[in-house]
């Protein structure tokens, strides 16, 4: 259902839009791999995330595409055309860094001014991009302020503004949004979002933080140790998470550990200790299988529910998160789960000790590979 | 603040001020006293100053090599800034021992060193008439060059230290952004980390140009003789000659040069700054 | 400023002062010996104070308890060997024959000092051993008491050298040195030491005009007797004639250095200094007393002196003893003031005496009558005269 929402999103005018491919890239630092045969295809318009744990690669993956790190192996093209070689000046990329780094001796004006004057643009027509710039995220009114003078949002906005002026073909983003509060962060994706589809520009994201990446990309790349674990567009990442590492970093998964023991209707069973599951999809019997299982996939009920899987537990503990509960729930058999439910008009009680039964379908759990 | 912790703020100071107005401002007081009142009462000390060719010639010597000087040393500090901000850390340390050597030997051994490698015959003419680069000695001793070269060895830890703690201060990535916007190498450095290190580089020519005014023993011994400034004819007038009058006249006149440049600079630059207010 | 006793140290402290050395601190530097004399505890903390930069009052402090011992002598000279040689030579003697105990201080009788002092009126210093350019310098400041020629034999000494304010204790000359070694001929005179022709190399020259003004002079084609009255614009065109191939020195040790690191091959320098080369080289480097200007070491006594005028006056005149100055002549190198001393130095010490007959035949005497008189331009003497333009001229 979600897909087909996502799938019906108009594809963005691309008026400066790039397309990127980077082959086979790696960088060793002595002996240990940063980046370790990584290939990606970025086509152009797309708002593509580097998602993954600090020392994933993540960074080191956009500074060389930006050019400030030399790849140890492998390619990088811009429409076709390889770049590897080239200097940060010369590949015309759009960058916001970590802390923006906007020059804290110039004015926003001056700041945004910059790329365009080191093209060599004429003033009058450099004024006029700037302003249209400052137009695009709203920063008109502060143009003569010093970046010490603004607001962690204020220069993030700023940043943005100075890296598109020039229109580049691509525009490279390191986790620009770590430094703020959570609803500035909020509100700033939704800004981001917005203007990559203004512009069409295609953008490169960099973060750790998966809600941003859910929220804000067209494509997700996970990294993990230099090496990418799953790509894809966010649904099918977090719907279908291909390994216990993609499951358990884009959001929460509950994990289950089973035996396969032949087919049914709904797809096959998994003994897990004394319980039989009933999972979706087919598996040979008798292999060892791992189940990933969503919090919020899992219904809570006071009586046993008519669902092909279902399990009773206590209330061990449980968190308000206003909207929600979450509650860790023993069930003996399969271990403590994690469940989320909705606040209003929550059928159970969330008191520790109470009795509860979890169910949910077969298609609500997923395989995934141990790793 | 409350006016009780005004008041104990004020008595702590009350002692470096007292110690201050006894040992300093008194016996500056004292000079330029002397600088009107000997031989006798009046300003002739100081129209000595504009009538006299010889004062001329001296201040102005003073003024030329200080002037160069100070352009050679900041520049040469700067680059030695510049590297040491980007090598690895054992080469920094390095760096900065063989800076700070040069400030723990005697400024005597310095110059006669400088004696020994620039006179005819001595490492430099050897180095390069054994290359056939020249046929005679060059006249490397002695005279203006030397002396440049001997304070330019000496200022160089002055510069290159504000310099440095400055430019250890500036965030790598706003060059790294600049050259991403698409700034050369070169523009990078003229727009982004010049103007960014030029609280660095208006300490360090303060401090070098000052000091070098009173500089004294270097160029009396690589001078030869014939480089006279300021400092050497105000030891010869009080000790020597005993012309308490002009050598007062013309500590003071030192004086309000240094005040002068600091007044000349503050135009430019938030001075509070550059000496560590914040 | 430490106190110039210690010879290890004075070597080079002296350089740090290398504009202003007179002969006799110099000569302290010479011997080789260290020696040190022990200092009375007033001494040591008025010297101490005067560290400090406090001198005047310091000075103060002592002069109450000076005033009232006459028995005791101040002698101050340059320190080092020097101390003990005019501790034997003519602080015992004295001693002996008035009962009043001489001291020997070796902080180096600077004009500055001798003027503060007396102005502060706090003078410590009873007899000083400074030179003919500072006796002039002081004299027009006033600080000096007049020396007493008749308790003080006049005929003791040449009498070119018993000014109103000062008298001769020993003599030096300025003589021409020369590196034979790096000579194709030896030079015989002044004006060969300025055909930079015929004996191409680098000069040294004072800092000073005292001493080479005459030389120019020389230079310039004046004989011996026409030397004064000096025409100071000759002798500036004359040093601006070789200016470029001059180095010059302000200290003894200086002026010595210049020959050896061979940056000059002749020079106009003290004969002790240019003894000490000629020792040190081999006989590579030598000096002739040919057309050298010999002049005199003076005693000047401060107004206000401790010990009062008389005993100062009493001293002097003990030193004028033919005897004593040659043991000093032995230890440090000056030549005696007494000409009837000339007769008693050992034969093969005779060469290195400015003051035998032979010598002093081939000399000029300094006149110190020209360098008092007025220059004619404003105010000045000609002493301060020349060397105002001395300096110019050396620096432009």
């Amino acid at each position: 259902m979600a897909e087909t929402a996502l799938a019906s999103r108009p594809e963005p005018q691309s008026r400066a839009s790039h397309s990127l491919s980077i082959r086979s890239l790696s960088k060793y630092y002595g002996s240990l791999a940063a980046v370790d045969d990584v290939s990606l295809e970025v086509r152009q318009g797309r708002f593509l995330t580097l998602l993954g744990p600090s020392g994933s690669g993540k960074t080191t993956i956009l500074m060389a595409t930006a050019g400030f790190v030399q790849p140890s192996a492998g390619e990088i093209l811009l429409d076709d055309k390889p770049i590897t070689n080239l200097p940060p000046d010369k590949r015309n990329f759009g960058m916001v860094f970590q802390g923006y780094a906007l020059f804290p001796h110039m004015s926003v004006e001056d700041n945004i001014w910059f790329p365009l004057r080191v093209r060599g643009v004429s003033k009058s027509a450099a004024a006029k991009s700037v302003a249209t710039s400052l137009e695009l995220v709203q920063m008109a009114h502060l143009a003569k302020r010093l970046p010490t003078q603004l607001s962690g949002g204020q220069q993030q906005r700023v940043a943005l503004a100075r890296a598109l002026v020039f229109q580049p073909d691509l525009l490279l983003l390191d986790e620009p949004l770590s430094a703020l509060d959570k609803k500035l962060r909020a509100d700033l994706q939704w800004e981001l979002k917005s203007l990559h589809a203004r512009l069409g520009t295609t953008f490169i994201y960099v973060t750790h933080d998966q809600e941003e990446a859910l929220s804000m990309s067209d494509e997700i790349v996970i990294l993990r140790d230099g090496k990418i674990e799953q790509q894809g567009d966010p649904v099918a990442l977090y719907e279908r998470p291909a390994t216990r590492f993609v499951a358990d970093f884009l959001g929460k998964s509950n994990f289950i550990r089973g035996q396969s023991a032949g087919g049914d209707a709904q797809g096959f069973r998994v003994k897990a200790g004394e319980v039989t599951l009933h999972q979706a999809g087919s598996q040979a019997a008798d292999q060892p299988v791992l189940i990933a299982l969503r919090p919020e996939k899992l219904s809570v009920t006071r009586a046993r529910p008519d669902l092909p899987n279902a399990i009773p537990g206590r209330i061990a503990a449980f968190n308000y998160y206003g909207s929600t509960f979450h509650l860790q729930v023993e069930t003996g058999a399969l271990g403590d789960l994690i469940v989320t439910v909705p606040a209003w008009k929550c059928e159970i009680d969330p008191a520790i000790g109470n009795e509860v039964w979890l169910g949910w379908e077969p298609d609500a759990s997923v395989v995934v590979r141990d790793n | 603040m409350l006016a009780s912790q005004r008041h104990t703020y004020w008595l702590l100071i009350v002692p470096a001020v007292l110690l201050m107005l006894v040992f300093y401002i008194y016996p500056l007081i004292q000079v330029l006293w002397i600088s009107v009142t000997e031989p006798y009462f009046g300003l002739q000390n100081y129209e000595a100053l504009l009538s006299r060719p010889l004062l001329h010639r001296i201040w102005l010597t003073t003024l030329r090599i200080c002037a160069i000087t100070t352009i050679i040393t900041v520049t040469l500090g700067y680059l030695v800034a510049y590297a040491m901000a980007r090598v690895g850390e054992r080469q920094r340390t390095t760096m900065m021992f063989c800076i700070l050597l040069t400030f723990w030997l005697s400024v005597l051994i310095r110059a006669f060193a400088w004696v020994m490698l620039l006179r005819n015959g001595g490492l430099i003419n050897s180095a390069l008439m054994g290359l056939g680069i020249i046929d005679g000695d060059l006249p490397l001793l002695r005279n203006e060059f030397a002396v440049i070269v001997g304070m330019v060895h000496f200022m160089m830890p002055l510069a290159v230290l504000p310099i440095y703690s400055n430019m250890s201060g500036i965030d790598g990535r706003y060059v790294s952004a600049a050259r991403g916007l698409g700034a050369s190498p070169w523009e990078a450095f003229w727009h982004i980390h010049l103007p960014l290190s030029k609280p660095g580089l208006i300490a360090a020519t303060i401090l070098v140009f000052v000091f070098s005014l009173g500089f004294f023993i270097t160029p009396a011994i690589l001078g030869g003789g014939k480089v006279v400034m300021i400092s050497e004819y105000i030891q010869v007038s009080f000790e020597e000659t005993l012309r308490w009058g002009q050598a007062t006249m013309l500590a003071s006149s030192l004086l309000f040069a240094v005040l002068l440049t600091l007044a000349l600079v503050a135009r430019f630059v938030d001075l509070k700054k550059v000496f560590g207010a914040r | 400023m430490k106190p110039r006793k210690d010879l290890s140290k004075t070597l080079y402290e002296k350089d740090l002062y290398p504009d202003e050395q007179t002969f006799a601190e110099d000569c302290a530097l010479i011997a080789a010996e260290r020696l040190r004399r022990g200092e009375i505890d007033r001494r040591s903390f008025v010297k101490a104070l005067g560290l400090l930069g406090l001198a005047p009052v310091a000075l103060k402090f002592a002069s109450g308890s000076a005033a009232a011992q006459a028995k005791e002598l101040v002698v101050v000279n340059w320190g080092g060997p020097a101390m003990e040689a005019y501790a034997n030579a003519w602080g015992a003697p004295f001693e002996k024959a008035s009962g009043t105990k001489v001291i020997i201080d070796g902080t180096g009788p600077l004009a500055s000092k001798i003027k503060a002092m007396v102005e502060a009126k706090a003078v410590t210093w009873d007899v000083c051993d400074t030179g003919t350019g500072t006796t002039l310098v002081l004299a027009k400041q006033d600080v000096l008491e007049d020396i007493d020629y008749t308790i003080v034999d006049k005929t003791k000494m040449a009498p070119e050298f018993a000014y109103q304010q000062g008298c001769a204790n020993y003599m030096f000359s300025f003589v021409l040195t020369y590196n034979k070694a790096k000579l194709a001929s030896a030079p015989t005179g002044w004006k060969d030491f300025w055909d930079l022709k015929k004996f191409p190399g680098g000069r040294t020259l004072r800092k000073q005009p005292n001493g080479m003004l005459e030389a120019c002079m020389m230079a310039a084609g004046r004989s011996q007797k026409d030397i004064y009255p000096i025409d100071l614009n000759l002798a500036m065109s004359k040093l601006k004639e070789i200016k470029e191939s001059v180095v010059a020195w302000g200290s003894g040790s200086q002026s010595q250095e210049v020959f050896r690191t061979g940056e000059v091959v002749m020079g106009n320098i003290w004969h002790t200094r240019a003894n000490l080369l000629r020792r040190d080289t081999q006989g590579e480097i030598v000096w002739s007393w040919q057309d050298g200007i010999v002049t005199a070491g003076m005693w000047n006594v401060p107004k206000g002196n401790p010990a009062g005028k008389e005993t100062a006056m009493k001293f002097i005149a003990s030193a004028q003893d033919p005897a004593s100055q040659i043991e000093l002549f032995k230890v440090m190198g000056n030549g005696p003031a007494n000409p009837a001393a000339a007769s008693m130095v050992p034969a093969d010490m005779r060469d290195i005496d400015p003051g035998q007959p032979e010598n002093m035949k081939l000399q000029v005497l300094q006149s110190g009558y020209w360098y008092e008189e007025p220059s004619g331009k404003g105010k000045l003497t000609n002493d301060e005269l020349s060397r105002e333009m001395w300096l110019d001229t050396l620096s432009s």
